[in-house]
């Protein structure tokens, strides 16, 4: 006994023990968690994971319909509360064939299409009554499309719930479910973040149908699929997934279908809570999916072999997997002519320079390295900063700061009074704090650049991350110099290079180097591009045809004559 | 040109890019001032036998891979020697590895005193730089490596502009005396940089 009791090791030993076991060996049951685009040969190192930690998914209850209409009628009314809940009607409707229960809640249903396509249908019904089916009845309504058939409680509450119609014949162990709901909305509107100068001026609305109407207006394939899926417990949703059968990776829309069936919450109010939960590195301050509220950019991402998620009551898309470069872009490059596509792109990646150290630079050169300015210039600031009794660090934080409350004021302040906004800010940014003695002129300067560099990012994720970085790296160059920049940009990229987006590494395709590299920063022209991105693996590969201006002088009519005969073109049986 | 085709796998490519910096870094900016420290005026000799010496265990290390496939230096000693034999030397590899670390860890500080923060404490740029060394290493060999291939060619633009701006500063009078502080140390310096630094 006393023997066993030895050889028992303690708690702690043991925690000990599998600590350094999960440090150096793969644990095989996690390792499968991971997810990557690229065939993998053997799983990931995964640390400090256990596999008892998965949860089994609750078998889900089924109760039979009651088949009279009283006890049925009962149930609703306990269910949903109909004394207190005026919203909720629950009809009973006489008809010489039998007695029909309908229940629906009537702020969200057609009081129109709900006379004209079902209760007189109904009340004109000829057919058989003692075996009537399902299908019987459903054929009879005009809205046939819109029905489905319910022979369970909970499938009927969840219906009801949706805002669909709920529909009983007495003495029947079915029911039906008819789909006439009125959604609200507003108009589609021009994008309110994404603006271009040129290009189409819609943009998402938060009804999914008629973002899908956006989206299938410029998809013509009958492989694009919008598949509904659970927005929370408590959402009524849906979730929509969207790609396209045979171009899309399969391994893309599993993974994506995987991580949004995951989700387990009440009710997912905007797609930025849906990015937060099925992001790969959720506490990274880069963003790596893609929010836009541009149909035409949805639509393109979809082409390119990327996956786009729609939810009920969101006016934007969530698009993965994207890489760094995507949130550089904006579609207007697209349609401009090529140098100005190029010339805005690489103006965009100056201004992400600029915008994450300027500041820090400036701090640490004005600190730790004066000699490397010029001297006059030298003199100049030296003499202004003379005036100020602060270090350049507080001076470059207090108009950070500044900036921010700006920003944050204007978005909230009513429209009225928003020029206000600007007034104040201008006088005290601009004006006061220089005569005060606060900063000196040239930190104006410096920050005006940096948060005008800032601002010019398309994507709005990203300009909040830069905020952000941009005062570590500003604390880095006040502490360190230049020293500190470098440590803190080494971090960045160090960290940015880890990151990836559904899988696909985020700085592809510079790290890792892929074959066939495209500058993701220069524009090609869109008459050469045949081939979509290989960081999304797309199942077809090619967007279009080798040869796009055979009219041009510079093609070869040899390869015009072997375009027409080759298989598969559409232009092949037509006379030239 | 390939570059990572498997998760957990690093290529040829990022594990050439990570080898190339390193050596980059060490032969432009740690070496030159230990190599004038221990040969004086020869320190330009002693890469070159140390180059040639190192041709015997390369040769060694190339015959142990062929024979025992793809397992590391310990898994062969313990196969060749026993479980002891493997531990001992993996504590050695392990303290070696440490003693390499702190070198150049010290080295580069001092670098970075020397031409940045005269005024900074060498304290305070050795604790940064092993705190971005501990992210760095905590994110892995595979991030490690993305980021060798983002930062590497604009380290080597960057030296080769600044050492052909500098080049006519360059004068070959410098070199003399030719054998720094004569034969032996320069020999001897050759194999001490053999054994610690290759």
């Amino acid at each position: 006994m006393k023997k066993n009791n030895a050889k028992k090791s303690h708690p702690f030993t043991g925690k000990v023990k599998t600590f350094l076991n999960d440090l150096v060996t793969v644990n095989r049951s996690a390792g499968g968690k991971g997810f990557s685009l690229s065939p993998s040969s053997r799983p990931p190192l995964r640390r400090h994971l256990s596999s008892n930690l998965h949860q089994k998914p609750m078998p889900e209850k089924e109760t039979p319909l009651p088949p009279a209409t009283t006890e049925l009628q009962q149930w609703l009314k306990r269910t949903f509360h109909v004394r207190r809940n005026p919203d909720f009607v629950l009809r009973t409707l006489h008809t010489h064939w039998g007695t029909v229960t309908l229940a629906f809640y009537s702020s969200v249903t057609n009081s129109l299409q709900m006379q004209e396509s079902l209760i007189v249908p109904l009340l004109q019904y000829a057919g058989s009554v003692a075996a009537m089916t399902p299908q019987q009845l459903i054929d009879t309504l005009p809205c046939s499309h819109l029905t489905k058939t319910v022979f369970t409680v909970e499938t009927a509450l969840d219906n009801i719930v949706q805002g669909t119609t709920f529909l009983h014949v007495d003495g029947m162990a079915w029911a039906l479910a008819v789909d006439l709901r009125d959604q609200e909305s507003r108009s589609i509107e021009a994008p309110q973040t994404e603006t271009v100068v040129p290009g189409p001026f819609d943009s998402f609305v938060e009804v999914a149908q008629k973002n899908l109407n956006l989206l299938r207006m410029r998809l013509a394939v009958p492989g694009f699929i919008a598949e509904p899926l659970p927005a929370g417990r408590r959402g009524r949703g849906p979730l929509y997934l969207l790609y396209i059968d045979g171009l899309t990776n399969p391994k893309l829309v599993r993974e994506m279908r995987r991580r949004l069936r995951s989700l387990d919450v009440d009710v997912l109010l905007s797609l930025g809570v849906v990015e937060q939960f099925i992001q790969d590195r959720p506490y990274s301050i880069f963003s790596q999916v893609l929010l836009t509220e541009r149909p035409d950019r949805t639509t393109a991402y979809l082409l390119e072999g990327s996956v786009a998620v729609l939810l009920e009551g969101s006016p934007l898309a969530l698009i993965a997997p994207i890489t760094f470069w995507s949130l550089l872009q904006s579609p207007e490059d697209i349609y401009h002519r090529w140098p100005i596509g190029v010339f805005a792109r690489l103006l965009r990646l100056s201004a992400l320079v600029i915008s994450l150290f300027l500041p820090g630079l400036y701090v640490a050169v004005v600190t730790f390295h004066p000699e490397m300015i010029p001297t006059e210039l030298m003199l100049f600031i030296a003499g202004e900063r003379e005036r100020v009794p602060f270090p350049s660090f507080m001076a470059v934080l207090f108009l950070e700061l500044a900036f921010e409350y700006v920003r944050e004021s204007a978005l909230r302040i009513p429209k009225a009074i928003s020029t206000t906004i600007g007034i104040v800010g201008a006088i005290i940014i601009g004006q006061a704090v220089v005569q005060a003695g606060i900063v000196s002129p040239e930190i104006i300067i410096i920050m005006s650049i940096t948060i005008l560099a800032g601002y010019s990012m398309p994507q709005y994720m990203l300009a909040n991350s830069i905020r952000i970085i941009r005062i570590f790296i500003l604390l880095l160059g006040s502490v360190l110099g230049f020293y500190g920049v470098l440590l803190g940009l080494v971090a960045l990229i160090h960290h940015s290079v880890s990151l990836r987006s559904l899988g696909v590494p985020f700085f592809a395709p510079f790290a890792p180097l892929q074959k066939h590299l495209t500058i993701p920063v220069s524009r090609p022209f869109p008459f050469v591009t045949e081939a979509r991105p290989l960081y999304t693996h797309p199942l077809d590969p090619v967007k279009s045809g080798k040869i796009t201006r055979p009219w041009d002088k510079t093609t070869l009519l040899e390869a015009v004559a072997l375009r027409r005969t080759a298989p598969g073109n559409p232009q092949k049986d037509k006379p030239s | 040109m390939t570059g990572v085709k498997r998760q957990g796998h690093v290529g040829w490519l990022p594990v050439s890019i990570v080898l190339g910096s390193f050596t980059h870094v060490k032969m432009f900016m740690t070496s030159p001032r230990s190599l004038a420290q221990d040969a004086g005026t020869a320190g330009w000799i002693v890469p070159l036998l140390s180059a040639f010496a190192m041709v015997i265990p390369f040769w060694a290390l190339e015959r142990l891979i062929r024979d025992h496939g793809r397992r590391s230096l310990l898994e062969i000693a313990g196969t060749l020697w026993g479980t002891p034999v493997r531990r001992l030397l993996g504590i050695l590899y392990a303290g070696i590895f440490l003693l390499l670390y702190a070198l150049y860890l010290r080295h580069f500080g001092e670098l970075v005193v020397a031409t940045l923060l005269p005024q900074t404490p060498l304290f305070t740029v050795i604790t940064a730089m092993i705190l971005l060394n501990l992210y760095l290493a905590y994110e892995g060999l595979e991030s490690l490596s993305r980021t060798n291939m983002i930062i590497f060619p604009f380290v080597f633009l960057i030296s080769i502009v600044a050492f052909t701006a500098a080049a006519s500063t360059g004068e070959i009078y410098r070199l003399a005396p030719w054998l720094g502080y004569g034969l032996w140390e320069t020999a001897s310096a050759g194999l001490v940089y053999t054994t610690l630094h290759s």
